[in-house]
């Protein structure tokens, strides 16, 4: 059983048609890359997962649990993190204070669940692991915006996820921080958890996902490996115009 | 059931409607271009009426000379003076400080008019008081009734007209899309915002006049009729100008038929009997209306330049409670009776600003009904507390506001920013007119009302009286930091930031804002409660719609974010009150706050965030008076905040301006 399945996903606004059966599913313990070009309905399909956008047509399915009537707040708590192309941050907390509140709501949750360790360690521990343990203290307003996105990420990993969608992570982190940033998703992925990465940095995205799907006008017109996706004519077609390079 | 009667009924509310239609056009003008809802528009057709009045009834001008002073020159005069003077400061300022700045304008104008005009119960006449009146399906319709339904289809016409077919309106609408595209294009949003204030406030002139001859001139009356133009605009979603007038109208007939419909149902009237339901009619269609709207996207995040303050630690709140009480102990022992008594009221008012640096400083939700809540405590103090002075009735005041509080907020969390605040208004208006004034709450006669007697020591007398409010505002602000520094205080301050985050992580939004709301409506119970006792008998003026909208103004004048706003708006009031008794003007209270509007308009995060900073530079950190937050972080902080295109967007991708 997938981890998360979306099932012939359609969202129109208007006479818009922004999502077109929209078919994919996401395994636990891997790293699945969607990718596309600007306007291709990445962010619009992470709003339908997430439950914030209300699809017109589909179902979206969290292990093996149709969540496709929750609300954001009830599929957050069935696993479902996510972060946001543009920025969702506390801008008036601290960084440390964006993770604890995430953890806080986390541990109210499993109040009679299995060991868990107290708040300020899992705090601590996710601030160090996505590397902001210097700027933890700081009003996140003040933070660049490379920061904030770890800002996000350590509000969504506090949250105890099974499934985490990222919206293009990687936009502001420098070369350095990025490589180092695509190694912490695949530790997290052999930790177990199911990811779903959007991101425009494309070389990262083959690097490290397993699978990867390719939506152009808001239908998938490739899935498979890096290997063949980075094969396939249709993608390259959509994606650059031409055959281009960046794939 | 007599047709006749009925279509009486129904072509009176259709002149009504009518009436209605021009004030809530000119509403939405102003609105749209500016992003400032103009709370004060009923109030300048207030003023406009009795300026109308003046000139034709006392100083004997002639008819069309007065209405082309009052409509031409008097209404676009004011209206482009408070755009010039006040609201092109408030750009980029918090939900609240843009709401209560109009309500200041609007207590100003009341506080004017009962200066001026002071006493006089006048009433106007209408156009052609002497001409027969015209048939007209076999109704009798006034000459005056005639002008009014022919005046709001030409304003409906011409705006139409003006908006679509010259260049200056055309540049308005441009305005209201995208005023950085418009000025790219060669047009000044500042002249276009002033020039539909003026448009706007000469619409309110033009209803004021013809509503005056309706009902009797009376300043509160007048004013609070904008809640129906409100209504009507609501109906337009505050964009389109044929909805707004096909709500007018709606309401027109709502107001005029719902007590025939009454009237001839057994079960209603019987059940309705002793309700002074009619005068709250106008408040139980905005709120149906407001109820039909759906807006349940969550908000995200949105810059302002709202700033953070520190939070005050326990020890430090508990350390400036003890001084504030040990001063207020020392320094009630200088001041008469009737001081102290005024002192009570104002901290009693204080602990209501309290429940909304909670409600609104800290959760970013606007409420304009606090006194609403206000009045049940009073009301679960009476029957609790009674003579006796029983503690326990500031336990039932809470107890019985906060439920309340939760019941409200259950339809009204539908909506968010102004048409919540709207909602709330429309509450208090109702609380205010039918159920305080119900002789089953109150009485009709002065009810004994003992105070505090804790543990056999009685507080009887008016210095130990004002220690008691001063102890219970602390008492309570000590707790509402505390909620601050907790878990819940952390969520409400991510809900604050970005619902649409926390929604992410979790939380429920909903469930939130209703502890929040509930909270903050028993805060204000245990306030009510407090004002009761201070006046040893509760009565339905004290909890009347118009002293709710000034506790708002009091806090975000404070800097609704730091609870010290609840006592400096308290310690205003309470002087303000004094101030105005030894000059003998009467309601100063209400003239003062007109200054405080364009002082926000200056400073819109509220004076006491100026004067924090001040503190903080002089004294050091180490030192520093408890309550007084700490040096705030110089970043614009995200707060709830609506802009029209937020509120009036349906949720899909559609943009555009005044239709």
């Amino acid at each position: 059983m997938a981890l998360l399945e979306v099932r012939r996903v359609d969202v129109r606004f208007g006479g818009l048609h922004v999502l077109h059966d929209v078919t994919f599913a996401c395994e636990a313990g891997e790293i699945t890359g969607l990718i596309g070009p600007n306007g291709a309905g990445k962010t619009t399909t992470f709003n339908v997962i997430s439950g914030v956008q209300t699809p017109t047509e589909g179902t979206v399915i969290l292990n093996g649990e149709d969540v496709s009537s929750l609300k954001p707040h009830l599929r957050a708590r069935r696993g479902i993190a996510r972060t946001f192309q543009r920025l969702e941050v506390f801008g008036s907390m601290t960084a440390r204070d964006n993770v604890r509140v995430a953890a806080e709501v986390a541990q109210r949750r499993r109040k009679h669940g299995a060991a868990k360790g107290s708040v300020r360690d899992v705090v601590n521990l996710i601030i160090e692991r996505v590397g902001l343990s210097e700027v933890a203290d700081e009003q996140s307003d003040a933070l660049p915006t490379g920061h904030l996105r770890l800002v996000e990420l350590g509000r969504a990993l506090a949250t105890g996820p099974s499934l985490l969608l990222l919206d293009e992570p990687s936009s502001g982190l420098n070369e350095r921080e990025s490589a180092a940033f695509g190694e912490l998703l695949t530790e997290l992925a052999d930790e177990g958890l199911g990811i779903l990465l959007v991101e425009h940095d494309v070389p990262m995205v083959m690097a490290i996902c397993e699978r990867v799907h390719v939506l152009d006008q808001g239908m998938v017109i490739a899935s498979g490996t890096p290997a063949e996706v980075q094969a396939n004519n249709a993608v390259q077609e959509a994606y650059l115009g031409t055959k281009g390079a960046a794939l | 059931m007599d047709v006749k009667e009925i279509l009486q009924l129904v072509v009176i509310g259709v002149a009504m409607g009518s009436a209605y239609a021009i004030a809530a056009s000119g509403l939405v003008v102003t609105y749209t271009t500016s992003g400032i809802f103009n709370f004060a528009h009923g109030a300048i057709g207030m003023l406009s009426s009795f300026l109308y009045w003046q000139l034709t009834v006392q100083d004997g001008w002639p008819v069309w000379l007065s209405v082309i002073v009052v409509v031409l020159g008097f209404g676009p005069a004011v209206g482009a003076i408070i755009e010039f003077g006040i609201v092109r400061g408030l750009r980029g300022s918090s939900l609240a400080t843009r709401i209560v700045v109009t309500i200041a304008l609007m207590v100003f104008a009341m506080g004017l008019a009962t200066n001026i005009w002071q006493g006089q119960s006048a009433s106007l006449p209408g156009f052609f008081p002497d001409a027969d009146p015209v048939r007209f399906l076999d109704v009798a319709l006034s000459v005056h009734q005639v002008i009014v339904i022919v005046c709001a289809l030409t304003v409906a016409v011409g705006l139409r007209f003006f908006l679509f077919r010259t260049r200056v309106g055309t540049a308005m609408r441009a305005v209201v899309d995208s005023p950085a595209t418009a000025s790219l294009n060669g047009i000044k949003p500042d002249v276009v915002s002033q020039l539909s204030w003026a448009i706007g406030a000469g619409l309110a002139a033009l209803a004021g006049v013809l509503i005056g001859p309706m009902l009797q001139l009376e300043a509160f009356a007048l004013t609070f009729l904008v809640i129906n133009a409100y209504a009507a605009a609501v109906v337009g979603r505050l964009r389109s100008l044929p909805m707004t007038f096909v709500g007018a109208v709606g309401l027109g007939l709502f107001i005029n038929l719902v007590p025939y419909v009454v009237e001839h149902i057994g079960f209603l009237s019987s059940a309705l009997d002793g309700w002074r339901y009619q005068p709250a009619l106008p408040a139980v269609f905005l709120f149906i209306v407001l109820m039909l709207i759906k807006d349940s996207s969550l908000r995200g995040a949105r810059p302002t330049r709202a700033r953070t303050m520190r939070v005050p630690t326990f020890t430090e709140s508990v350390l400036g409670s003890a001084g504030v009480i040990a001063f207020t102990i020392v320094v009630a022992q200088f001041l008469s009776n009737d001081t102290l008594n005024r002192l009570q009221l104002g901290f009693g008012v204080g602990v209501v600003g309290l429940s909304l640096v909670l409600l609104t400083g800290y959760g970013g939700q606007v409420s304009l009904g606090q006194m609403g809540f206000a009045g049940v405590g009073a009301f679960a103090m009476l029957k609790f507390g009674g003579a006796s002075g029983n503690p326990l009735g500031l336990l039932a005041a809470f107890a019985l506001a906060a439920p309340v509080g939760a019941l409200v907020a259950i339809p009204a969390l539908r909506v968010r920013g102004l048409y919540l605040a709207l909602t709330t208004m429309a509450f208090a208006q109702f609380m205010d007119e039918t159920v305080f004034r119900h002789e089953g709450v109150f009485g009709s006669t002065s009810n004994a009302l003992g105070r505090l007697s804790i543990f056999g020591v009685s507080t009887d007398g008016d210095k130990a009286y004002l220690v008691t409010v001063v102890t219970v505002l602390c008492l309570l602000s000590i707790g509402v930091l505390a909620l601050r520094r907790s878990r819940y205080g952390r969520v409400l301050t991510g809900m604050r930031d970005s619902e649409l985050a926390s929604a992410t992580l979790g939380i429920d939004p909903r469930a939130v804002k209703l502890v929040t709301f509930a909270l903050s409506a028993g805060i204000a119970g245990v306030g009510g409660a407090l004002m009761a006792m201070a006046n040893e008998g509760a009565a339905a003026e004290q909890f009347a719609l118009v002293q709710s909208l000034p506790v708002l103004l009091i806090v975000v004048v404070g800097g609704v974010g730091m609870v010290t706003s609840a006592f400096s708006g308290g310690l205003a009031l309470g002087l303000m009150s004094i101030v105005g008794k030894q000059v003998d003007i009467s309601n100063l209270d209400l003239l003062l706050t007109g200054v405080a509007a364009v002082g926000l308009s200056r400073s819109p995060e509220g004076w006491g965030v100026g004067l924090a900073d001040q503190v903080t530079r002089i004294v050091p950190t180490s030192r520093r008076f408890a309550f007084l937050p700490g040096r705030p972080a110089p970043q614009p902080e995200p707060v709830d905040e609506v802009t029209p295109a937020d509120v009036t967007r349906p949720s899909g991708v559609r943009a555009g301006g005044l239709v």
